[in-house]
């Protein structure tokens, strides 16, 4: 066979140039379009993308339901918000204390609402992101309250490419964190509680603590996305704490695939895409994306980026297959 | 005489007023073979989860390596090298059968909270895990998924995952329940294996009478909440108590 076509053809390769491709595409992107507007969007959909990327490690390869998620989003952004306007803090020093506030979050809420299981623990988050919602939206002489926060410094004084650039980058650090962490033997013990909770504790793994650690985790990255989102949009409202929120990461998760890493990136930016564009058309977009949603869950629900994979592995079979009839021509002809 | 590895004294248990287990007294010998047989309801199973420590007696002692376990977590139990399989199977589904067994293994390790590390590069792991997947005849469905195995193939992977945790003593919860008869000499076979090794001492339940009397070394009768006979397979066969128990207590 023709070098050129196996180097295509090995599944390494073929990861390597689409990986290259892509990060061509993302560099040259910005002058393609042109568009302080869309570039806006691409960088709303990098942070959510963290949010959901950070989701992915509870729901994902955890097997943890929470509804209280965006808890440690509006800690972040309020965190970041009120340090950098506040007490005239740059932004880079302030992800310190946004990551131990995170953390002291995530340990204080494992350790009341672990041990509640399954639906019990999802709705324990649901009542503390919700009772976080309620203190943000009353103590007005700190948050602002309803009215929300303003006036927050923009990162590289709102130069859209730079964040842009900036964004990129971070999402990146993310993922690759998250892709370690996933294939860490910490990792790999989240996995063995996602498919059975009770056996991982048999086999002489303290689940609870898992399950802390993944929280805090999970909630630190969830807070730096809140921190770049207040240092990219100026703005706050308690609405980031909502679970409506939280709710945003759930749909992107799901609909581009639990436990795979991709798929709450993909996720993330069609849900963002999509909002833009059917909010345009009408007020009421969360309705299609709620008929999505329940088709996805019926019918795909390994999520888009699984449908691929699928896919590639159909195309890999009949590949080998050819392979295969190939060896056996071969060899049955030397004999 | 080898040393005793799991001694029962005086162990008594009831569910309020039922009183299951009355006075069990057992003692199994280091690298020796065991098997509980005994009539439905008497009291078995009720005996491994006061072992796995999931129940506590009501009184009496269990001793696992002349250390007091009796009252211990389960999870303190396992971590001490007394490991145990369920009548249902438990495995983790969706994760691979190599996977499966390496966990258990990595769990005795001291790397279960390195969060960056690639796990492919704790050698030691993969290695155990491979060796066990040798060890209870899976090999080559290792990246198969285990929700993907037979009933039977499930079974092998429980006991894999047992021997990937290295304890000294295994329980044994009726393995071959709910296993087509063929595939039966299949992880008997497993089970042999590991007890012709040497390394692990075994206490079985099981209910197919013909594979006892061949694998076990020696055979524990429970009837009415006491041992009434524990001696080696031929004896037990030819013992009276035994058969009545079996056949009905009515004969006198």
């Amino acid at each position: 066979m023709n070098s050129r076509l196996m180097f295509l053809k090995n599944n390494k390769n073929k990861k390597k140039i689409s990986i290259i491709l892509l990060f061509f595409a993302l560099i040259v992107f910005p002058f393609i379009v042109n568009s302080t507007y869309i570039l806006s969007l691409v960088i709303e959909m990098c942070i959510f993308a963290i949010f959901a990327l950070s989701y992915d490690l509870l729901l994902g390869f955890t097997g943890i339901v929470s509804f209280g998620h965006a808890l440690f989003f509006g800690l972040g952004a309020y965190t970041t918000g009120i340090l950098m306007k506040g007490y005239g803090w740059a932004f880079v020093p302030t992800l310190l204390p946004v990551i131990l506030i995170c953390v002291a979050f995530g340990v204080g809420i494992g350790a009341v609402t672990i041990r509640a299981k399954d639906t019990y623990f999802s709705m324990l988050t649901l009542a503390i992101g919700q009772f976080l919602w309620v203190i943000v939206v009353k103590s007005r002489v700190i948050t602002g309250g309803e009215d929300g926060y303003h006036g927050v410094k923009l990162l590289f004084d709102n130069n859209r490419l730079a964040i842009y650039y900036f964004m990129i980058v971070v999402l990146l650090l993310v993922y690759i964190f998250a892709k370690k962490l996933i294939n860490s033997p910490t990792g790999k013990v989240l996995q063995a509680i996602r498919e059975n909770e009770d056996r991982a504790g048999m086999i002489g793994y303290n689940v609870l603590t898992y399950k802390i650690l993944v929280i805090l985790i999970s909630g630190s990255i969830a807070g730096i996305a809140g921190s770049l989102y207040a240092v990219t949009a100026g703005s706050l409202t308690p609405a980031l704490i909502h679970s409506n929120t939280t709710m945003h990461a759930i749909l992107m998760t799901v609909i581009g695939g639990m436990g795979t890493l991709n798929g709450p990136i993909v996720g993330a930016f069609i849900v963002k895409t999509a909002e833009h564009v059917l909010s345009d058309i009408t007020q009421r977009w969360m309705i299609i994306f709620g008929i999505i949603y329940i088709i996805i869950v019926l019918y795909f629900p390994g999520g888009i980026t699984r449908l691929k994979i699928k896919s590639n592995k159909f195309f890999n079979k009949i590949l080998r297959n050819k392979k295969n009839i190939e060896c056996f021509e071969k060899s049955s002809e030397e004999a | 005489m080898s040393k005793t590895i799991l001694e029962l004294k005086n162990i008594k248990k009831s569910f309020g007023g039922l009183e299951v287990l009355k006075d069990v007294n057992l003692k199994l010998e280091q690298s020796t073979f065991k098997t509980i047989i005994g009539p439905n309801g008497a009291g078995k199973t009720t005996l491994f989860n006061l072992i796995s420590g999931a129940y506590k007696p009501t009184s009496g002692r269990i001793f696992f390596n002349d250390v007091d376990i009796t009252g211990l977590k389960p999870h303190t139990i396992t971590n001490m090298g007394l490991g145990r399989s369920y009548q249902m199977t438990n495995i983790f589904p969706k994760l691979t059968v190599h996977e499966n067994i390496r966990i258990a293994a990595q769990s005795k390790g001291t790397h279960n909270f390195h969060i960056i590390t690639n796990y492919k590069k704790l050698q030691k792991y993969i290695d155990i895990a491979d060796e066990i997947i040798e060890k209870v005849k899976l090999s080559g469905k290792g990246n198969m998924l285990a929700v993907e195995l037979s009933h039977a193939e499930q079974r092998k992977l429980e006991i894999g995952i047992q021997l990937a945790l290295g304890g000294e003593l295994i329980l044994l919860d009726e393995p071959t329940a709910g296993i087509s008869l063929e595939e039966v000499p299949a992880l008997i076979d497993v089970i042999e294996s590991i007890k012709n090794e040497g390394e692990k001492s075994i206490l079985m339940i099981e209910h197919k009478i013909n594979i006892i009397m061949e694998i076990s070394d020696t055979i524990a009768v429970l009837h009415g909440g006491v041992i009434i006979a524990d001696d080696i397979p031929k004896k037990i066969k030819e013992n009276i108590a035994v058969q009545k128990a079996y056949l009905g207590g009515g004969a006198q």
